[in-house]
């Protein structure tokens, strides 16, 4: 085969030639099957984490787009029909595909830089050359097989197809990277598609145009010199194999490609879930990765700590906590900042129970650190300062109340201990006055000086009384200071209600009353203080005897079995006296309440002996009450358990 | 007559008390705190002892129970005056050994009935 440019000679010696339509198509397809291959390899080369990986890429990518376009040059070589037999130098047809394989490499190298600009203009440039030099190195790989074969190109429109191949390389490139660069990322599919189109038209488009400037001329009757050649069948096989995996290359890679395009958005998404959920978060959130760095935290966080310098992932957690502790953010004692800091890490490094931390401004948070397995820490700190003042308040108001207290207890100690020596120096001159007037009145009587018996009488009468208000106010102010002590014994009751009777007699005659007594045979003994329980019956009874005149008193003792496991004692002293109203009966127990002043006067008393009456039933685990009816009279019933304290 | 050793520190009482027991015929020592209350038992040996509890120099129990430990006046009864407003007198004047109490105010014929049961 000779090559010649056009020389002007005679075209009409040109030999017929035709395309089949069929093979025209598929080498467009296939021109436009390895663009779309290459460019989503182009993608991959940017993701790739490695060199290694990029190179391998870089390398599947070139031999992908030079096969393509080798494929689409031979295809439509096949396509072409012309009247004489032709073959392919192997070597040539090889060496066809070596500029193509090194302009795809370049161009992919730029494309899948993270900037390119300009370099795009080379890529393209390249790449147009890059297709020309191929189209033109395999034309140069054909030969007739029977007789020779001549070629003329026409040198304008030749250049012409060259630079189509360089122009839409360049509109190719250009889509892939603005579609690549797209902030929004989504339905890129379409766009790529479309660059993947432009740059199969710009092989092809180079091939036709320059086959357009190709003339076929038929030699002389010698046969070609026939090197190693390709026959037509061998070409197609060869032709058939590379496209069908560059069309393999090029499926596998979109799945590929759509698959990780997928996760990759996928990802997205949950991070900015993710972030959203963090942000959401009202307390301040932050996560340390293993090595004690910042890998992800909230605003609220950013505000907790800011100490004015800004926080961002990576920073070091010991300086974030000494940069708040500097800036006076966490209230650290001037001089312990250090010891404060080391303490604070150990705690961070072991995280075991929540604690708080004093911020400026008395704000308290509680801080909550939690070792996450394999990744690091994560803390929550959650502002607590209303929490912590209504805990300062309360503590306060306890430790007022507790000091009120204490000063309440003391008061009242110091009232008892008064009381007491009172009452004890009372007794000591009273004693005299009784003693005394007693002698006097005995000496009056027997040297029959009657006429001051009356008024020693009274002198004597009075010291009396006077002694008894002393004496129950002692037993009161002992009993409220809690020195009143049980003195426990086995009392045999018939005894103490025969004593008892004889000692109120006195009371119970002198306002003609009748006293009957009810006690049962078996009454059992009773667990209880001897000298309480006597002041309790010779109270009720001697009440009972003043209060009533020319009546009736009942005095009845039974045992209460209605609940097994613990029996108990009633006494019921029941009289037919002046009674009580409700008011009177209301106030009955407490302290100086005669149902009113004008009964003391007429039926003395203490006003304390029902109060005291009422403390020792008490002290015994037992009750008083009453019922009382205005002119009716009264009953009061009194309550002791069988076995107190037993 | 029976010999009284009356052991009490205030001088109202006492002489209240011994003027009243005198006209009932009793012989009455006096002693005005445990100290001499000891000593006098032991020289004068009365019959019985009224013995007040709260005394100055050495207290009631402590005298009683120095008289009872001495073989020379151990068999002379003690009878305890105690105050009215302490309960537990009453159980600590018989535990120091006294052989009966009687409570203050004075009920002379009470007291008397106790003096005659001992010193009879």
């Amino acid at each position: 085969m000779e090559h010649y440019f056009y020389d002007g000679r005679d075209l009409s010696g040109t030999l017929e030639s035709h395309y089949d339509y069929g093979l025209v198509v598929l080498s467009i397809a296939i021109a436009g099957l390895a663009s779309y291959a290459a460019l989503s390899v182009a993608g991959r080369i940017r993701a790739a984490d490695s060199r290694h990986k990029r190179r391998i890429w870089l390398l599947a990518g070139s031999l992908t787009m030079g096969g393509g376009v080798w494929a689409m040059h031979f295809i439509a070589m096949l396509a072409l029909k012309l009247p004489v037999a032709i073959s392919y130098d192997v070597k040539i047809t090889i060496l066809s595909t070596a500029p193509v394989v090194l302009s795809s490499g370049v161009m992919l190298e730029v494309i899948s830089r993270p900037k390119i600009s300009k370099l795009i203009l080379l890529a393209s440039l390249l790449m147009g050359l890059g297709i020309g030099a191929m189209h033109y190195i395999g034309m140069a790989a054909m030969q007739g097989i029977s007789q020779r074969l001549i070629m003329l190109f026409e040198p304008r429109l030749a250049a012409l197809s060259v630079l189509t191949a360089v122009v839409l390389s360049g509109v190719a490139l250009s889509i892939d990277f603005i579609v690549e660069r797209n902030p929004k990322g989504r339905h890129t599919l379409g766009a790529k598609i479309g660059a993947a189109l432009v740059m199969g038209f710009a092989v092809s488009g180079m091939h036709y145009s320059g086959m357009a400037a190709t003339y076929f001329f038929a030699g002389d009757g010698t046969p070609a010199e026939t090197t190693s050649a390709l026959n037509t069948a061998a070409l197609v096989f060869w032709v058939s194999f590379t496209s069908v995996l560059i069309a393999s290359l090029a499926i596998f890679i979109t799945i590929v490609d759509r698959r990780i395009q997928q996760a990759t958005f996928e990802e997205a998404v949950s991070r900015f879930r993710m972030r959203e959920a963090i942000e959401s978060i009202p307390d301040g959130f932050c996560l340390f990765d293993t090595e004690d760095r910042l890998v992800e935290c909230n605003q609220r966080y950013r505000e907790i700590m800011n100490f004015g310098v800004p926080i961002a992932p990576g920073m070091a957690f010991e300086a974030i906590m000494r940069g708040a502790v500097r800036a006076g953010l966490i209230v650290v004692a001037e001089g312990e900042e250090e010891s404060w800091l080391t303490e604070r890490m150990a705690r961070h490094r072991t995280p075991r129970e929540n604690f708080v931390e004093h911020f400026r401004g008395d704000r308290w948070m509680r801080v909550s650190e939690r070792r996450v397995w394999n990744t690091g820490t994560v803390a929550i700190r959650t502002d607590i300062t209303e929490l912590k003042q209504t805990e300062i308040e309360l503590s306060k108001a306890i430790e007022e109340a507790q000091k009120a207290r204490a000063v309440a207890e003391e008061a009242n100690s110091a009232k008892s201990a008064f009381l007491a020596n009172m009452s004890h120096e009372l007794r000591t001159p009273m004693n005299a006055i009784i003693g005394y007037s007693e002698m006097l009145l005995e000496e009056t009587r027997e040297s029959g000086h009657e006429l001051f018996a009356g008024d020693l009488l009274k002198i004597h009468a009075s010291a009396v009384h006077l002694l008894a208000i002393i004496n129950e106010i002692l037993d009161l102010s002992k009993i409220e200071a809690g020195k009143m002590e049980l003195c426990l014994e086995e009392i045999h009751l018939p005894s103490v209600i025969d004593e008892v009777a004889s000692t109120v007699r006195p009371i119970i005659d002198k306002n003609t009353n009748i006293l009957s007594i009810r006690c049962p045979d078996n009454i059992p003994s009773l667990q209880a203080d001897l000298i309480k329980l006597r002041q309790i019956l010779l109270n009720l009874l001697s009440n009972a005897g003043k209060f009533t005149h020319a009546g009736k008193i009942d005095f009845s003792v039974a045992v209460d079995n209605t609940r097994p496991e613990n029996g108990w004692i009633v006494f019921a002293v029941r009289d037919t006296g002046i009674g009580m109203s409700r008011d009177q009966v209301d106030k009955v127990f407490a302290p100086f309440t005669q149902a009113d002043n004008s009964t003391t006067r007429q039926y003395g008393g203490t006003g304390l002996g029902l109060t005291i009456t009422k403390k020792f039933c008490e002290m015994m685990g037992g009750t008083i009450s009453v019922d009382s009816e205005p002119g009716t009279g009264s009953l009061f019933i009194v309550k002791l358990p069988l076995a107190f304290g037993r | 007559m029976a010999r009284i050793l009356l052991v009490e520190d205030n001088e109202l009482n006492r002489d209240m008390l011994s003027r009243r027991l005198g006209k009932h015929g009793f012989e009455i020592l006096i002693a005005v705190n445990g100290e001499d209350s000891v000593a006098i038992a032991k020289t004068r040996r009365p019959d019985l002892i009224l013995m007040d509890m709260s005394l100055p120099v050495m207290d009631g129990w402590k005298a009683t129970s120095l008289i009872k430990a001495d073989p020379l006046t151990r068999h002379i009864p003690v009878i305890a005056l105690t105050a009215h407003a302490m309960d537990d007198d009453r159980q600590k004047a018989l535990a120091a050994g006294c052989d009966d109490y009687d409570t203050k105010p004075i009920d002379l014929m009470r007291l008397l009935a106790k003096i005659r049961q001992f010193a009879g």
